[in-house]
């Protein structure tokens, strides 16, 4: 095997521009993130038609410069991947008509990606070898699923949020907290000097067997409240106490619903994905629970946990071996499913 | 000199072909439908139709506004990906510039029109009837009524056209009173044809935009941007 096939992936959907090349599915080549973050912070948010305007300006610069790392040229890739969905139309649309633009004019062929499938694809990043099926618990700002992957594209929901993503949660509770956006690495660090029995908030586990639902809203004004009333009594907030206390209710959640998905159905691999996979605690606590249960975890590394353009490739290298292939008519989908991927 | 020319910023989403002589092919549609969907497979067939191998492509030219904010985007990030992938320039043409050459035979005030939405117009003037169009109003974002002062203080009969036909016809004929005049519908919207002339003389004029420094003409703040500064006023 002297070739290795290179997928340059293109990654839009929400505020950073990504591009990276990967070499059958495993290798980043390289891996360009261009962020937003500094364009959006004076709007208190992401404002979708500035993070469209930013990703034009930058999109053709990101992917000269994963062709430049990765020390390849146009010449040398075998196709290319796109996230289409799913995310912020105007920012989707951006990389998806670069992504056409591209593989026209260079004769390559093209590959939609499910952004949210990407997220799971990240794993085949680690070295370690994925076999399917197994478990995947997807955690994002957006995004809470369990999912039950029999193979490349097949792909089962077996729970998901009824209200909240925990990532979602974990930013709203810092914003109140005065800790910025995002949320989750500050929580993530300050409850590690805090004590999480000093509070105690609801779990939202939701008994009935065989269920796998997630619910995060409980926790959300649980803890919105508690910090309300630790602000009308007029002392300095006990900080690392509340991150502590909050982000073991969310992960309890997360790990206990994870457990029983396993439990049901006894995979041999247990995958995290999305950006609160980077969570300290929740991959201290899932390892814990599950070791017992004869199940690999695997984590995605840090720099892969939050969205970028190498898993888009890793798992556009899998679509092209299969030979699902995108036409041009290919359009963006903000609302963009796992059920039907 | 092989020239292709994109314009998806309104509700046509048209692709043309041309050397300076010659067009060699136009594909149009005034449908209404997703350019996103409808952009690629057009110029997948306008290639494979005039049998051009696309390698030969010397250049793109592309509307980079007034219109849709994602039309603009589309039609940009198409441009900038055919450049980046075959390896060659782009020229970038204002909306208003491209349909003012459809004008071009009235030694009168030719006034493209653009539907910008929030009741309001893109627009410019210009005056036909030389080699090409002269600009006599530049671009802006403005009411009806800012547009029919416009027209008005040049106190001579102006030929309207441009897709905000379709929603302020009868705004603007009571507006402009009997200086009012319509290019009839053959020729009124924005067609890639009108691109490629504007792009050719641009070329001519001051060469393409260096690699990636194409700047799209929105002409208006995003909602975000002008509340934000109104409150920091
Ligand atoms: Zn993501």
């Amino acid at each position: 095997m002297g070739h290795k096939t290179l997928i340059l992936g293109i990654e839009t959907s929400c505020d950073d521009t990504a591009a990276s090349v990967v070499g059958n599915g495993r290798d980043v080549l390289s891996n360009v993130v261009s962020s937003q973050e500094s364009f959006h912070q004076r709007f208190g948010g992401i404002v979708p038609e500035i993070a469209s305007r930013r990703h034009l300006e930058v999109i053709n610069p990101v992917i000269d410069e994963a062709l430049a790392k990765a020390g390849v040229t146009f010449a040398d890739l075998d196709g290319i991947a796109v996230t289409y969905g799913p995310g912020l139309v105007g920012s989707l649309l951006v990389g998806v008509s670069a992504a056409k633009a591209l593989s026209f004019s260079l004769d390559l062929p093209l590959v939609a990606v499910n952004h949210l499938e990407g997220h799971i694809y990240a794993n085949f990043l680690t070295g370690a070898t994925i076999a399917f099926p197994l478990i995947c618990l997807i955690v994002s700002g957006g995004h809470t699923s369990l999912l039950h992957v029999k193979g490349h594209g097949q792909l089962e929901v077996l729970g998901r949020t009824r209200d909240d993503a925990a990532g979602e949660v974990f930013d709203k509770i810092a914003r109140a907290l005065g800790l910025g956006f995002p949320g989750g690495p500050v929580i993530d660090q300050l409850a590690q000097q805090g004590e999480g029995e000093k509070f105690s908030f609801p779990r939202a586990l939701m008994g009935t067997e065989g269920k796998l639902d997630f619910s995060f809203s409980g926790v959300k004004t649980a803890v919105l409240n508690r910090i309300r009333r630790e602000k009308e009594q007029g002392k300095p907030l006990p900080l690392n106490d509340l991150c502590a206390a909050f982000q073991d209710a969310v992960v309890d959640a997360l790990v206990e619903k994870s457990a029983r998905a396993v439990e049901y159905l006894q995979p041999r691999q247990f995958l995290l994905a999305g950006g609160v996979a980077a969570n300290g605690e929740l991959r201290k606590r899932l390892r814990f629970r599950l070791a017992p249960l004869e199940v690999e975890v695997i984590y995605p590394p840090l720099e892969y946990c939050t969205d970028n353009a190498a898993m888009i490739a890793a798992a556009g290298y899998y679509y092209l071996r299969q030979g699902s292939l995108a036409s041009y008519d290919l359009n963006a989908e903000p609302g963009l499913d796992l059920e039907n991927p | 000199m092989l020239l292709l020319a994109l314009d998806t910023t309104t509700t046509v989403c048209s692709v043309a072909l041309g050397d300076e002589g010659k067009l060699w092919a136009e594909y149009s549609l005034n449908i209404s439908k997703t350019h996103s969907q409808r952009l690629m497979p057009l110029l997948v067939d306008l290639i494979r139709d005039t049998g051009v191998d696309k390698k030969k492509i010397e250049g793109i030219a592309v509307t980079t506004g007034p219109g849709s904010f994602t039309g603009i985007r589309i039609g940009m990030a198409t441009a900038l990906g055919l450049s980046q992938g075959l390896g060659v320039p782009v020229v970038g043409v204002t909306t208003l510039d491209a349909l003012a050459w459809a004008g071009i035979f009235s030694p009168g005030l030719v006034c493209p029109v653009l539907d910008a939405r929030k009741d309001q117009v893109y627009f410019a003037l210009y005056r036909g009837g030389g080699d090409v169009p002269q600009e006599v109003e530049p671009a802006r974002a403005a009411s009806l009524e800012t547009l029919s002062e416009t027209v008005s203080r040049h106190g001579e009969p102006a030929l309207f056209l441009g897709d905000g036909l379709d929603r302020f016809r009868a705004a603007l004929r009571s507006a402009a009173g009997s200086l009012y005049r319509e290019i009839p519908a053959f020729s009124r919207l924005n067609r890639a044809s009108l691109v490629l002339q504007e792009g050719f003389r641009i070329w001519q004029e001051r060469g393409p935009a260096p690699a990636y420094a194409l700047n799209p003409f929105y002409l208006r703040l995003s909602e975000a941007e002008r509340r934000f500064q109104e409150k920091s006023r």
